[in-house]
């Protein structure tokens, strides 16, 4: 027996996104959560650079040992690691905001540039990975949820377990195996076989991206060459980022397909179909999408892997690379690329939920 | 992650029912048992493995040699390495089952921390809010946002420099993956303290003058940590990758200091080209099958949790009678005037687990 | 209009609904549960047939299985017969073309059953486009989205929503309550079913809403010759609506009688035992006859003097203010009664009251302490001299502690006591409120609703307090079962004589307790006397279409009662 109850105003919210209800509206909502991206960028950036710090200089952890003492002080003196932490936080700070992350210490080339050469690459291998996950994971969570408790349902819930046991680098390695190595049907490693790489590079103002590129200079052999090398790293990435998507799809669905106003629609005699992919599928699209935002995450994490996986030439293949030559000043300036795209990627992501909603718009 | 609800509908039944795997086994069925009972065994077989390794492993993890000489390279699977040896002559069997042994001790330390610190800040930030809580919700949010295995990196870095042994590569891979969980925990812990706080039982308790340490202690610590046990079987699979992804970029423990499965992976990897598979598969089947079988035990366990998710045994078969039944799974009309149970808030699934 | 005749003109007797030995059980961890056995009645043409009973009767799953939309855990034989079909064995096709065309549902909570992303005309409209037209002969065509549009634009007129071609674009949120109701009942219209199946269609609504849903579902009978199943637990919607009654308990009919007919003469012991439960508006006030303000004399506990609360806003939204200018007093041994709808304001007050919510204007002092301003500090020590009873009885224990613990906290907390003395204390706490001692080792949820409420009522009486704080103590519970709550709670009070604010939104039960009422809208007391005054002979606009609104569980009275207040009902 439900009672009418009073509740306060801030209860009496609706459910996610947390966006605001009345008055101001959308506009201001945006607003901040536009200003928002700038705290996170700086306290990521800040705690970066601090920790970075904490045990020493850059050029002592690429060099030290391999240089005598007094040139490795000359080089750590040049590159103003010897003045006090804040000045050069500061320096650093200023130095972003130009665009400028420095040189690398082991092959000395400047930051943005190299950011810049290989960001392409990770970003074609990030969208690849997306599609495959968006093509799979979504319409298999829906046919889950659909079928719950069902065979599908049984078969598809271990397909999502085991492509999250599955870390990307095994996964790659077994695609690898199998396709590259036993049947020999697609290439083992890289973006495109060497003779594509030159004539690509060598265009004029090429975009980085293969497929892209190759199109637009109507090279079609080059185009297939690109592609076959793109199917397996985005295969391995993508489906263990379906699976994820999938039991996102398949909780939300199942979520709202509980809910009264599907059972109103199942009463006017909606079928059953079109009550999963219409009445229920999009008000659980909201928290849906702002779950898919913050596994943009987990997908570069990912794509560091799969990069030096498959030597994938990104930034996750540099970041290895840097990482072993203790090139920190590298390793920096990728990690704080990367967060500012997390960062935005979440902002574009929010705005979007927001849009979905009615209960925002109006 | 998720949260689970009060209060539990729970008879007082004999003490062994009431074990919190043993329970569960007794309520599952069908599917859910299955997957239950395969996770426990895999986690058995992997916390076995772990601990009786010098039995079970007939080389040391770092062995190359034995009073026969030298043990041969890329050796494929026979009778004295039954999975082969690696391209640096170790045996890849050992090393496997030595790789348990570095797994759990990375899981036990990196949890352990990761749980004490975020339930305690997770309390107190959802509990007192103001300052305190803004802050810390924006670094955690901030922290959560990225990705886990750049933070490990940096943390490693830190920590260590990228160079340990065992108890130095345990503990910078532990620190780093505590970084990552802290706000996982955080979230979970704070997003419950929050909503128990409204809770009319602590009202209620507000009303009577019970101080806010005894409201912490006695009325939100308790409920608020119901989900824990399956965070931490969640966790520790993620712990396994986050540890895996760390020795594949070469930012594990040093392969003469302990075995690490994500180190031998990436040495792995130019093997596979010339066709030698086994020094990749093996040591990648033990991470798949330890992660499978920890995941496998938490998510029956938060199925069987959340009474909306968990399967009912009977009832289903007899669908035809009821043709065109609604989907959603109502909880039958409770008997006259019979407990109340309270419907789970609605939870999206989210994180990595 | 409302030509509320005991037996409906009988006519060719064409009954569009047959509900003939119909079983429902459910398989639960607990074992199958049965939750309806043997059920048999019918619906003729243009008749409105109530189903009541209280939780666990069964009434919601007969409800639910006239459509078909039992969960899968359900199993069920017997027959519902509509239209010459068994929707008991139809298949899933049948089923789905069957619904919304020969059958439809209104439900309880109309913010939930309205789907929150997609406009009300597109919901009413893929109820319409799920079924071929039945303008045609045999098969019909498809309604184009053209056609839908203009019949849910239809359909909403019909329901009394204004301006509907502008309106059939809005989305839920931009709605009222009550014409959130209207729109979901205008989705049920949309195709014209002979039958409607209403599920507590006004349970979630104010009484004042409550009255015009009413009056929309009576015009729909009257003029469209719709007939009406409709599932109540509430004594005064039926007598107010229907003309046949089928009362339910435990899964089986225990009686079935013309409307007037059960109310005047209950055949059954259980039909008898619930009318009495039901507190009726005027009969066994506890101001009866009171000429001037009881325990007036008394040391004044509560003061409010042009009391305001503020609810404020964020991220730029205004801020709420949720009560304002409110004065008045509550005196040792009183019953102060808050009533009022939702939004009036009525719990905030009750909870600033006890220092859960902080007072922002005006003056509120709580036994002498000024709550404006607040201190928790310096408040604690009078905690103790306040208890509160929280509306849910399921939530307001810790589900971790047995009951004893939970009735031994503000013991705990107040007092030292010895461990034996602290347990002799909770027994008689627990005894006083007519619960076993051997209770106090329970965990809540093995307590039923009834008995939670009493461990409540237990705990919040532990320390003697001069001021007991209850709000909508009894809402959640069924009648019987309230109606014995409310009779222990008079009993102690009468016993200990502290004085209690007791706030509902329940007219009849707050007279039956309270000496005094204070009558809550908008935030503002809009006017306050001696309860048996006020509920008989209100003075206020708002007062008295309130108590106007209220159905009487007397179907002879409540007519009389609708047709002396239309003009006031403004229908």
């Amino acid at each position: 027996m439900t009672a009418l109850t009073e509740t306060p105003p801030e209860a009496a919210g609706l459910p996610a996104p947390a966006a605001k209800r009345k008055g101001g509206g959308l506009a201001t909502y945006l607003i901040i959560r536009f200003l928002l991206i700038f705290p996170t960028i700086l306290i990521l950036v800040t705690m970066v650079f601090f920790l970075m710090r904490i045990t020493g200089d850059p050029i002592t952890a690429a060099l030290g040992g391999r240089l005598p003492a007094d040139q490795l002080a000359q080089r750590i003196h040049e590159a103003g690691y010897d003045r006090p932490i804040l000045v050069q936080y500061f320096e650093y700070l200023g130095q972003i905001f130009t665009g400028n992350f420095g040189r690398t210490i082991s092959d000395n080339r400047a930051v943005t540039e190299m950011l810049a050469t290989f960001g392409s690459a990770t970003l074609e291998l990030a969208v690849n990975a997306v599609v495959v996950a968006l093509v799979v994971g979504i319409p298999l969570g829906m046919l889950a949820a659909h079928r719950r408790d069902k065979t599908p349902d049984a078969v598809l819930r271990i397909f999502a377990i085991l492509s999250y046991a599955t870390p990307v680098f095994f996964a790659g390695l077994l695609l690898k195996l199998v396709f590259s190595v036993w049947l020999g049907w697609l290439p083992v490693a890289g973006r495109a076989s060497t003779s594509t790489e030159i004539a690509l590079t060598s265009l004029a103002s090429p975009t980085g991206i293969y497929w892209l590129d190759a199109l637009r200079s109507g090279n079609l052999a080059a185009f297939w060459d690109v592609e076959s090398h793109a199917i397996l790293p985005a295969l391995a990435l993508g489906l263990l980022t379906a699976g994820v998507f999938l039991r996102l799809v398949r909780t939300n669905l199942i979520g709202t397909l509980g809910r009264d106003y599907v059972e109103a629609g199942r009463s006017r005699g909606v079928s059953e179909f079109r009550l999963v992919t219409r009445h229920a599928y999009k008000p659980a699209l909201i928290p849906i999408i702002t779950v898919m935002g913050l596994q943009i995450a987990l997908l570069l994490g990912g794509a560091v892997l799969t990069e030096t996986t498959f030597e994938w030439k990104g930034l996750g293949f540099q970041l290895a690379q840097y990482l072993t030559a203790r090139d920190f000043v590298a390793v920096q300036g990728i990690v704080v690329l990367l967060a500012v795209i997390v960062a935005v990627t979440n902002f574009i992501v929010d705005v979007v939920a927001a849009l979905i909603d009615p209960r925002v718009r109006y | 992650m998720s949260t689970q609800t009060l209060p539990q509908l729970e008879r007082r039944e004999p003490l062994w029912t009431r074990l919190p795997v043993l329970s569960h086994v007794r309520n599952s069925v069908g599917l859910q048992r299955g997957m239950l009972v395969t996770g426990l065994v895999l986690t058995g077989i992997f916390l076995l493995m772990a601990l009786l390794a010098p039995l079970v492993a007939p080389y040391g993890f770092s062995q190359i040699s034995d009073a026969g000489g030298n043990f041969p390279t890329q050796d494929p699977p026979g009778s004295k390495h039954i999975w082969g040896t690696t391209v640096g002559g170790f045996d890849v069997f050992s090393r496997v089952v030595w790789g348990a042994q570095t797994a759990v001790l990375v899981i036990v330390v990196a949890v352990a921390l990761s749980i004490f610190a975020g339930v305690a800040l997770g309390l107190a930030s959802g509990y007192f809010g103001g300052w305190l809580d803004r802050v810390l919700v924006v670094i955690a949010d901030a922290v959560y946002a990225f990705p886990s295995l750049l933070v490990a990196i940096v943390m490693s870095i830190v920590i260590s420099h990228g160079q340990s042994s065992l108890w130095g590569g345990i503990l910078a891979a532990a620190i780093s993956i505590t970084v990552v969980f802290i706000p996982q925990y955080f979230r979970v812990v704070r997003a419950e303290a929050i909503r128990l706080k409204a809770e009319p039982f602590v009202e209620s308790a507000k009303v009577l003058g019970a101080s806010s340490w005894r409201i912490m202690a006695r009325h939100i610590f308790r409920n608020a940590t119901r989900s824990i046990p399956l965070i931490f079987t969640l966790n520790a699979s993620e712990a396994i990758l986050t540890l895996a992804g760390l020795g594949f970029l070469g930012f594990g423990i040093e392969p003469t200091s302990a075995a690490e499965w994500g180190f031998d992976l990436n040495k792995a990897i130019s093997d596979v080209t010339a066709g030698i598979w086994w020094t990749g598969v093996f040591p990648g089947l033990a991470i798949v099958l330890t992660v499978l079988g920890l995941t496998l035990v938490g998510e029956s366990m938060n199925d069987l949790a959340d009474s909306r998710l968990r399967t009912r045994g009977r009832g289903r078969k007899q669908r035809a009678t009821t043709a065109g039944a609604s989907r959603n799974e109502a909880p039958a009309p409770a008997p006259y005037e019979a407990p109340a149970q309270h419907e789970a808030p609605a939870q999206h699934e989210g994180g990595q687990a | 209009m409302s030509k509320q005749l005991d037996v409906r003109p009988t006519a060719p007797a064409v009954n569009v609904l047959d509900i003939d030995e119909l079983e429902v059980s459910f398989a639960t961890d607990a074992g199958e549960v049965r939750a309806v056995r043997g059920v048999s009645l019918d619906v003729r043409a243009g008749e409105v047939v109530a189903i009541v009973g209280e939780s666990g009767s069964g009434k919601t799953v007969t409800a639910k299985t006239i459509l078909g939309l039992l969960p899968e855990t359900a199993t069920s034989s017997g027959a519902v017969v509509i239209k010459g079909q068994n929707v008991v064995s139809l298949s899933a096709a049948r089923l789905r073309e069957l619904r919304g065309r020969d059958v439809a549902m209104v439900f309880q909570e109309p913010s939930t059953a309205l789907n929150p992303v997609f406009t009300v005309g597109w919901q009413i409209m893929e109820g319409i486009r799920a079924h071929r037209s039945r303008s045609g002969e045999g098969q019909g065509h498809r309604v184009s989205r053209k056609e839908a549009r203009e019949r849910a634009i239809e359909a909403l007129r019909k329901v009394g929503i204004p301006d509907p071609e502008k309106r059939v674009d809005y989305y839920p949120h931009q709605f009222s309550g009550g014409q959130k109701q209207r729109v979901v009942i205008a989705a049920a219209l949309a195709l014209d079913p002979e039958l409607i199946v209403a599920d507590e269609p006004t349970t979630a609504l104010d009484v004042t809403v409550q009255a015009e849903i009413l009056e929309l579902l009576r015009d729909l009978r009257d003029l469209y010759g719709t007939s009406i199943v409709l599932i109540t637990h509430n004594m005064g919607v039926v007598a107010d609506l229907a003309d046949r009654v089928v009362v339910m308990y435990q899964g089986e009919v225990v009686e079935e009688a013309p409307v007037r007919k059960l109310f005047a003469e209950p055949r059954e012991d259980y039909t008898r035992r619930l009318l009495a439960a039901v507190p009726h508006l005027g009969r066994d006030s506890a101001s009866e006859g009171a000429t001037e303000r009881l325990h007036q004399d008394g040391e004044v506990l509560v003061r409010a003097e042009g009391l305001e609360i503020v609810y404020p806003g964020r991220l730029g939204s205004p801020a709420f203010r949720a009560v304002e200018g409110v004065s008045f007093t509550v005196s040792a041994g009183e019953v102060f009664g808050l009533v009022g709808e939702s939004g009036s304001g009525k719990t905030t007050i009750g909870r600033t009251i006890a220092g859960l919510k902080r007072a922002t204007g005006g003056s509120l002092k709580v036994l002498g302490h000024e709550m404006v301003g607040f201190r928790e500090r310096s408040f604690r020590p009078l905690r103790k001299e306040i208890g509160f009873v929280f509306q849910d009885p399921a939530a307001s224990f810790n589900p971790q502690l047995t009951v004893g613990e939970c009735v031994a906290e503000p013991l705990v907390v107040h007092l030292s006591l010895q461990p034996a003395q602290l347990r002799r204390r909770v027994g008689e706490l627990l005894e006083s409120v007519q619960l076993p001692a051997s209770y106090a080792s329970r965990y809540p949820h093995e307590l039923s609703g009834g008995q939670r409420q009493r461990a409540s009522l237990a705990r919040a009486l532990a320390l003697e307090p001069r001021l007991l704080v209850a709000d909508e103590p009894t809402s959640a519970l069924d009648v019987s079962v309230q109606a014995k709550v409310l009779e222990l709670f008079r009993e102690i009070q009468a016993e200990l004589g502290f004085a209690a604010l007791f706030i509902s939104h329940d007219l009849a039960v707050v007279d039956q307790l309270s000496h005094w009422v204070g009558v809550l809208y908008k935030g503002r007391l809009v006017e306050q006397g001696i309860s048996s005054r006020v509920m008989n002979d209100p003075q206020d606009a708002y007062t008295k279409r309130l108590i106007a609104s209220l159905p009487v569980p007397d179907p002879v009275e409540q007519a009389e009662r609708r047709e002396a207040h239309r003009a006031l009902l403004g229908g």
